[in-house]
């Protein structure tokens, strides 16, 4: 620093001392009043130094405080006769100075008659360029817990002559220096209080953990009077510390682990660790050096306390995040104060942090979640459920199913287990639901449950084999509905080295996803049995009611009659068959049987799929004649080919043109044509109904979707033909598309030449 | 006349001819909207109402309201109800939904019966249609 000063008038005689009681009285009440009262440290010490100037009577007055990043002590305050200007640079006092020991080792002060005999100050030709002649010293210093803890220094220095004081001057030099080390002191502390508040509150507003890091590293550093310092983040995998943010340029960072030197064991222990000096034999070993003039150390840890579960009971324990350290090039440089503040400060930040992460984890099983949707049972759910647990830190996954058939649970899907074991796993991992494995009880217990160490319903060749006595697991029941029959489990775990617990909110966090999960599954679920089940009822009824009215009335019927109802009879068969396929589609269900023969497609299929749905144009009141063909196709595309499946497509597709029809007869119309190219039969069918929206193109393939004209059209639907009739013919190697949108709509049927095995 | 009010016409023809076999004129309407009007203009007429529960709603009903057609026949039966108190009404449906179910067994009281499609054969509805009317006729 180098400053104009303040000229600061003396006042009483300068060639004598006195300084009664009264006066000493007065002053010490001066000081203590002037600790509470003032908001900023520098206006304390400006008061303090008006105190010992007006009650000493000497011109020259020089308040120190110690400077941890200097390992010295720097002028902070001062009186100067008038005229007079100094560099408060040039009187700065190192540490490690004969006289400096002396004053705060032996709690003594320091009198020199003549100022420039003591070696207080390296270069004492500055003492005698000002012209000061006589030095009082006195330590500031207050006893923080079990030491002595420095402060400063306060002197007082005679000018332009030299000056004797009594030993009972001195005694009461000394009491104005304890007195004003404790009102400095108080000060700090008073204020330390209001400054964590404010800094607690920044740092509650950050809404980044990277910036949280740096908020509470700068607090923390203003706080202990430092500038150098790092917080490292602990990885509760490795257990590592990774340095992650650092101040003051260290000359190098290292990655310590959970109990190795002093961050490590801060860590371990969950409390601060102060070192006044990493030199001294206790601490030599461990201390590695980021800067090579530390000479004291504060390591804190950054350490949240959450709820846990264990066994199917919740507790409390520490939630270790990281170390925040800070070093000093002086010993003894970080006081009690400065520890519990800053711990104070990271224990806030601990909180912010888990909160933070807590936002991190939601964020990103929501879009997790987005995947769920149009998921149609547990095979699709089975591929997404495991990312989800992974977010949440788990190594370990294992996913179950009941098969209430054969009432066992097993392993439907695992993962953090060796590639080489994992069919043997999901071989053994296959128990009965009466058993004692876990397994059963969870889903007989509908209990939520964490193990870390050996339970007697644990597989004992699973737990052996996979080293499950290293690892804390968790034992969630799948229920669906959500908090009714249990339908599976989820077992998630990792390794106890560096996470002793499994915390309550993952716990949480995995629970509500899985309801989610099975939730997502459940509304899509309820309808689509609903309208399959309604067109299943439908059918069973219109062929019960055809039977029993024939039995009735056959006599009086007449041919034509008779034959309209065993052809009804007949499609409500063939509706039958139709919707036990659109059950397995909706459900997921393919059928890895398919019954491939030799076929007339255009014949065997188109032909006869148009006579089956005559009775179905005849109650809309069409006229299935009007579905068109060229006669000459009909001996055309033969290839091998399901049938059943196939007849499934040329149904939707037609079934569809028929209940889209305009309202008025004539307007019906159906065309159907072949045609094709070198690699594909294409079979096309057009009609002029109430068409389809061109930007409805894919998404009348889309499950449940129904365009906005064909709910109009007041006609039933669940949305499935189309999507049914696509996948048919895709998993044939063909497709369906929609070629015309409007008068005609046209889709096209394309089946692969490949499939006539080279003959046709 | 007995108007039967179902989308499905197919699978009513059954019971539908059976009626008409049994002497009765009948009037089936597949659009619940342009039943609500025939209701309305042909009321004197009409002495008995068949009417399903699970149809499109049409433009007159919002798909909210009628649960996506679910439960189309619920809503058409209130309308009716406002128009038309002592028409007998006979609920002929697939539907098992049980809120379906309980809404009309409350209205069981009120000339109205709840009968699954699945229980009745043809002659059994014509059976039960003459009861009902035979019974009006009778305390007429």
């Amino acid at each position: 620093m180098n400053d104009e000063l303040k000229r600061v008038e003396p006042s009483g005689d300068l060639s004598s001392v006195s300084f009664g009681e009264s006066c000493l009285s007065d002053g010490l009440s001066l000081i203590a009043e002037a600790a509470v009262r003032c908001e900023r440290l520098e206006h304390l010490l400006h008061e303090l130094v008006e105190v010992v100037r007006n009650l000493v009577g000497e011109p020259v007055c020089l308040l120190h405080l110690l400077d941890n990043d200097r390992n010295g002590f720097a002028v902070k305050a001062f009186g100067l006769p008038e005229g007079q200007t100094v560099n408060t640079e040039s009187l700065f006092i190192k540490s490690d100075g004969a006289d400096v020991e002396r004053l705060f080792e032996l709690n003594d002060l320091i009198y020199l008659r003549d100022a420039v005999s003591g070696n207080l100050y390296s270069n004492v030709e500055v003492i005698s360029r000002y012209g000061w002649k006589s030095m009082l010293a006195t330590p500031l210093a207050v006893k923080d817990g079990a030491r002595n803890t420095r402060i400063g220094i306060l002197q007082v220095l005679s000018y332009p002559q030299h000056l004797e004081f009594t030993v009972r001057q001195r005694h009461q030099f000394k009491a104005l220096g304890l007195h004003a080390s404790i009102a400095i002191m108080t000060w700090r502390r008073l204020n330390r209080f209001l400054e964590l508040s404010q800094m607690m509150r920044e740092i509650s507003e950050e809404g980044d953990i990277g910036k949280v890091f740096k908020a509470v590293l700068w607090n923390a550093l203003r706080l202990a009077g430092a500038s150098r310092g790092w917080i490292s983040r602990l990885n509760p995998t490795t257990g590592l510390l990774d340095v992650r943010v650092h101040a003051g340029k260290p000359v190098a960072t290292w990655l310590e682990k959970v109990g190795e030197g002093i961050t490590g064991r801060c860590v371990e222990q969950g409390t601060p660790i102060v070192v006044d000096d990493v030199l001294s034999d206790e601490w030599r070993g461990l201390y590695r050096a980021s800067w090579p003039e530390t000479r004291s150390e504060m390591a804190v840890p950054i350490v949240s306390r959450a709820r846990i579960r264990i066994g199917h009971k919740i507790r409390f324990a520490p939630k270790p995040l990281g170390v925040l350290n800070l070093e000093s090039p002086t010993v003894g440089a970080f006081l009690e104060v400065d520890r519990d503040s800053v711990w104070t400060l990271a224990r806030q930040a601990a909180i912010i942090i888990d909160k933070l992460e807590l936002d991190q984890k939601l964020t990103k099983l929501a879009e997790v979640q987005k995947q769920l949707a149009g998921k149609r049972d547990w095979d699709e759910l089975l591929r997404i459920v495991p990312y989800a647990i992974k977010i949440l830190g788990y190594e370990y996954v294992n996913i179950s199913l009941v098969d209430s058939q054969s009432k066992r649970i097993r392993t439907m899907f695992v993962t953090g287990i060796p590639e080489e074991g994992r069919a043997e796993f999901m071989r053994m991992a296959d128990h009965a639901l009466d058993s004692e494995d876990i397994q059963a009880d969870i889903v007989r217990t509908a209990r939520t449950e964490v193990s870390d160490g050996h339970d007697r319903r644990f597989d004992r060749d699973i737990w052996e084999r996979l080293g499950h006595g290293e690892m804390i697991r968790l034992f969630v029941p799948i229920t669906a509905p959500p908090g009714k029959r249990v339908i599976g489990t989820v077992e998630a775990g990792y390794g106890k080295g560096y996470r002793k617990f499994i915390y309550e909110q993952d716990v949480q966090l995995l629970r509500n996803f899985l309801d989610y999960a099975v939730l997502s599954l459940e509304p899509r679920t309820r309808r689509l049995l609903q309208l399959i089940s309604h067109e299943f009822s439908s059918s069973v009824v219109g062929i019960k009611s055809n039977v029993a009215f024939l039995q009735k009335r056959f006599g009086q019927l007449d041919r034509d009659r008779i034959n309209t109802k065993f052809d009804d009879l007949m499609l409500d068969c063939d509706v039958l068959q139709v919707q036990i396929e659109a059950l397995h589609q909706a459900f997921g269900w393919t059928s890895t049987i398919s019954k491939r023969e030799r076929t007339v497609v255009f014949r065997d299929v188109v032909i006869k799929t148009i006579m089956q749905l005559r009775p179905v144009a005849r109650v809309a009141g069409l006229d299935w004649q009007r579905i068109e063909y060229d006669k000459r196709d009909s001996h055309r595309i033969h290839l091998d080919v399901d049938r059943a499946k196939l007849n499934q497509v040329v149904y939707n597709v037609l079934t569809n043109s028929i209940k889209y029809a305009e309202p008025e007869a004539e307007h019906f119309r159906i065309a159907i044509g072949v045609n094709e190219d070198d690699a594909l039969f294409i079979i096309t069918f057009r009609d002029w109904g109430i068409g389809i929206d061109e930007k409805y193109a894919e998404k009348v393939f889309e499950e449940e979707f129904r365009a906005p004209e064909a709910i109009r059209k007041t006609v039933k639907g669940a949305g499935l033909g189309l999507p049914i009739a696509r996948r048919i013919m895709r998993d044939m190697g063909g497709d369906l598309v929609l070629t015309g949108f409007r008068k005609p709509t046209e889709f096209q049927l394309l089946l692969p030449k490949s499939l006539s095995g080279g003959k046709e | 006349m007995i108007v039967i009010v179902d989308d499905e016409e197919r699978y009513v023809r059954p019971y539908i001819d059976e009626l008409k076999e049994t002497g009765y004129e009948v009037n089936v309407q597949t659009d619940v909207g342009a039943a609500e009007q025939f209701l309305m203009e042909n009321l004197a007429d009409v002495e008995l109402l068949v009417l399903d529960v699970m149809m499109p709603p049409g433009d007159t009903m919002s798909q909210r309201e009628t649960h996506h057609g679910l439960r189309t026949g619920m809503y058409f039966y209130r309308t009716i109800r406002t128009l038309a108190l002592d028409l007998p009404i006979i609920v002929f449906t697939n539907v098992v939904d049980t809120e379906v179910f309980d809404f009309f067994n409350a209205e069981a009281s009120t000339n109205c019966w709840f009968y699954r499609k699945q229980d009745l054969l043809p002659f059994e509805l014509a059976e039960i249609v003459q009861r009902i009317l035979f019974g009006r006729s009778h305390n007429a």
